[in-house]
């Protein structure tokens, strides 16, 4: 009786200490939600201010719903799941003690040791989380760590023992192991490539890379080892112009070989069916029996999937919730599972994605993205690396002492993130090397755009004398497709390196010239013998050189085209508000029922209208401005410019603008001042030369 | 003598509460003292480490310099280039 009497207390008070530990868990992270925001002050945007910006009908969007959902309940469920260790824990304790205060006692030591854990390993971790405060103290090291886990551990293991029968426990025992088992999987296959007679495409991507910051323009750049080394060793085509300085349309240009008039990508998130998603490339080399691979470490303004006919895609989820979610998910509980292998299952929109910094590893990103190639087949794949872009958070502050501090926020953290990204850059390659992936391959690395900081260096000087209206034309902007004077926005890297028995086959050399990201599509169907459907429209780029020597003339004599994105007021300063981003572009866009933003096609005509557009020909850029009645003519070698109506040299500009009219021909009101009317036999002439097989 | 044991054995436990508590609170309480010490008032930020907090993250590292005890050191000039009025820079 005595005994039945004790089991029965002993059962509801198991009961209520659960209840207990969820309520004291619902307090512990409102106090950590309000230190947070008072260690922000101003948050640069909130889910309630989103949701203002949002229209009724986006945020009504199932798949965003869902979602949003999504998250929430599977971040309760794990504060759940953790309150029920916790009371598991306590169990124990309890068919020792009888007496309710020393219990009640017992319970908080257990509670406060394990949100104790839970804070200092997020501090040591993850130590640019805001709620890694834990970070300088003894508990948020290896050994305070290992210390309290293993005391904890014990605890819960001696709870489950003494809770359970032996048929559970052996039950949950071999779930475990099989869990364990299930995600390590691609550790006990075979990692190693065997031999294949087609060599293996890598495209990598470093997003914003600016070629002056590298050896390649300038020796004193040393932030970059091994970038400088690898480029060295490869033939590099400077200079090199993205079409638009925007990841999503660079990455198209890149893959179809056309300019963004041509492929239908005239903005990042572009309405999917604007866009001519089937690839050439891709098709082509899967029908050679490639593995196609897409991987990126951001996804918010780059949407290429398995609809582009990829295989295998590695990055986060893309959706409109990724911006909401990676603004608030910044608790220790969830930080600690974003880079488990389940990850990706938990949290999608946190694993391997860069624009949550705090908790990214580009380490993981890599071995993820190797481990997913194939080693038994040739391989594609395109990888780009997004830690050179704003924000430029990452797990570990930067090292400050690296770089010389001029007041330039964006600039200085910019450069702190060069040092990060060749090392992320030089382990992939390593990776590559180790599991025999570059024993038979091509290297094609290159950025998608650069980056605008409003450097003293970067300014273009105004030759001739300006009226008040010219002189207030802002030819120097902030961050990248949002001007086509800005130069640093559209200069690009591009290098290839070839690679036979893990060594590279060619000499490293410069080759100069005018190129485009467009070029490497073309380049590639020549070297690997590919051929075009006859449905499919042809190339606008050229065959790259392999030789100095070369004395092709389109290389010299060829135009390259260059057009703006969206025109963002806000994000054309120092400090990116969000609030204001989305207060300026929010009714611009929509959220479909797959949960995805993208821009709302009714509104593309008008945005497609407000495009900045320009052409490079040898050392002149011709641009025409949509909101400037003058066309303006820049000379890139003696970094000048001045409007075309004072402008009295022997630069080529009617045929430049020839070229440019008839290359935008079909654009909505592009040509607001009429600069094309007294070329239309000239842009006839080149329109018809266009339109010819 | 057996409620002596009680006794003891309660303050024991309270006092390993106290601790766990102190060890969590003191830190946090630091951070935010040291949080206020750097405010400039500005939504923007003035400072390096003013900045990256209000973008959300920590300026923390191990590679043993704390730029938030440097922050004199690092105020931020460029707010005063001005932002385009519009995408070609007309008012």
């Amino acid at each position: 009786m005595g005994r039945a009497l004790t089991n029965n207390a002993m059962e509801i008070t198991m009961g209520r200490t659960f209840l207990r530990t969820v309520t004291l868990m619902l307090l512990s992270l409102i106090a950590l939600y309000i230190l947070k925001q008072s260690l922000q002050f101003y948050t640069p945007i909130s889910i309630a201010e989103a949701m203002l910006h949002i229209r009724t009908d986006d945020i009504l969007s199932l798949g965003f719903l869902l979602d949003l959902a999504y998250f929430f309940l599977l971040t309760i469920f794990l504060h759940l799941l953790w309150s029920l260790i916790i009371t598991v824990s306590c169990s124990p304790w309890f068919q020792i003690i009888d007496k309710d205060n020393i219990r009640t006692q017992i319970w908080l030591i257990i509670m406060f040791a394990h949100i104790a854990l839970v804070l200092s390993a997020n501090a040591y971790l993850y130590p640019t989380s805001l709620l890694g405060f834990m970070r300088d103290t003894p508990l948020a090291s290896p050994m305070g760590l290992f210390s309290l886990s293993l005391l904890l551990s014990f605890q819960f293991i001696w709870g489950v023992l003494s809770s359970l029968n032996r048929k559970v426990l052996l039950t949950l025992t071999l779930t475990c192991i099989a869990l364990v088992l299930f995600f390590n999987l691609h550790r006990i296959l075979p990692l190693h490539q065997t031999a294949t007679s087609k060599p293996n495409i890598f495209i990598i991507g470093i997003d914003g890379l600016r070629p002056d910051h590298l050896a390649l323009r300038d020796k004193k750049n040393t932030l970059t080892p091994h970038l400088n080394s690898f480029i060295a060793q490869s033939i590099t085509y400077d200079k090199t112009y993205t079409p638009q300085g925007r990841t999503y349309v660079a990455w198209m240009s890149l893959l179809t070989g056309q300019y963004p008039v041509n492929h239908g990508a005239r903005f990042n998130l572009t309405p999917p069916e604007l866009v001519h998603k089937a690839l050439p490339l891709v098709r082509e080399l899967k029908q050679q029996n490639y593995k196609t691979s897409y991987a990126m470490d951001e996804r918010r303004f780059n949407q290429i999937d398995h609809e582009y006919g990829f295989e295998n895609i590695i990055g986060p989820k893309i959706g409109a919730a990724d911006a909401i979610i990676a603004n608030i998910a910044d608790f220790p509980l969830i930080n600690l599972f974003v880079n488990t292998p389940f990850s990706q299952l938990l949290f999608p929109y946190l694993s391997l994605n860069r624009a949550y910094g705090k908790a990214y590893d580009p380490y993981l990103f890599n071995e993820k993205v190797v481990s997913s190639l194939s080693t038994t087949r040739a391989n594609f794949l395109s990888v780009h690396f997004c830690q050179l872009h704003w924000p430029f958070t990452s797990k570990e502050f930067i090292d400050p002492k690296q770089v010389n501090w001029k007041g330039n926020y964006n600039h200085f953290m910019y450069q702190g993130m060069l040092e990060k990204v060749d090392k992320q850059f030089n382990h992939f390659i390593e990776l590559l090397s180790d599991r025999g992936y570059l024993n038979n391959a091509i290297i094609y690395l290159i950025s998608d755009h650069g980056e605008g900081f409003m450097l003293d260096r970067d300014k273009l000087i105004a030759l001739s004398s300006l009226s008040d209206k010219q002189s207030k034309l802002s030819v120097n902007s902030w961050g990248h497709g949002n001007n086509v004077l800005t130069q640093e926005q559209s200069d690009v890297l591009m290098a290839y390196r070839r690679f036979s028995d893990g060594k590279t086959v060619q000499e490293g050399k410069k080759i100069s010239g005018t190129f485009s990201l467009i070029d490497i599509a073309p380049s590639l169907f020549d070297e690997l013998n590919l051929s075009l459907n006859k449905s499919d429209k042809q190339f606008d780029g050229i065959i790259l050189p392999k030789s100095t020597q070369s004395k092709d003339s389109n290389i010299f004599e060829r135009n390259i085209f260059v057009e703006s994105s969206l025109p963002v007021n806000a994000i054309n300063t120092s400090f990116i508000d969000d609030r204001k981003v989305l207060s300026e572009t929010a009714s611009d866009y929509e959220v479909r029922e797959n949960g995805r933003a993208v821009l709302q096609a009714e509104r593309y005509p008008s945005l497609v209208s407000q495009k900045q557009r320009s052409v490079y020909y040898q050392k002149w850029q011709l641009a025409m401005l949509p909101d400037y009645d003058s066309l303006v003519l820049v000379n890139t070698l003696q970094k000048s410019w001045q409007p075309i109506s004072s402008y009295h040299g022997d630069a080529p500009w009617q045929k430049m603008l020839a070229w440019l009219c008839a290359h935008y021909r079909d654009d909505y009101q592009f040509d607001k001042h009429n600069a094309c009317k007294d070329t239309s036999r000239q842009v006839r002439e080149v329109s018809s030369m266009l339109s010819s097989p | 003598m057996d409620n002596i044991k009680v006794f003891g054995a309660q303050f024991i436990l309270i006092s390993i509460i106290v601790l766990l508590l102190a060890s969590m609170i003191t830190p946090a309480w630091k951070v935010y003292q040291i949080r206020l010490s750097i405010n400039s008032g500005t939504p923007s930020g003035d400072s390096l480490a003013e900045r990256y907090l209000i973008l959300g993250d920590w300026p923390a590292s191990t590679n043993g310099f704390n730029i938030v005890e440097h922050n004199q050191y690092f105020k931020i000039t460029t707010n005063k280039i001005p932002a385009m009025q519009n995408q070609d820079g007309l008012k």
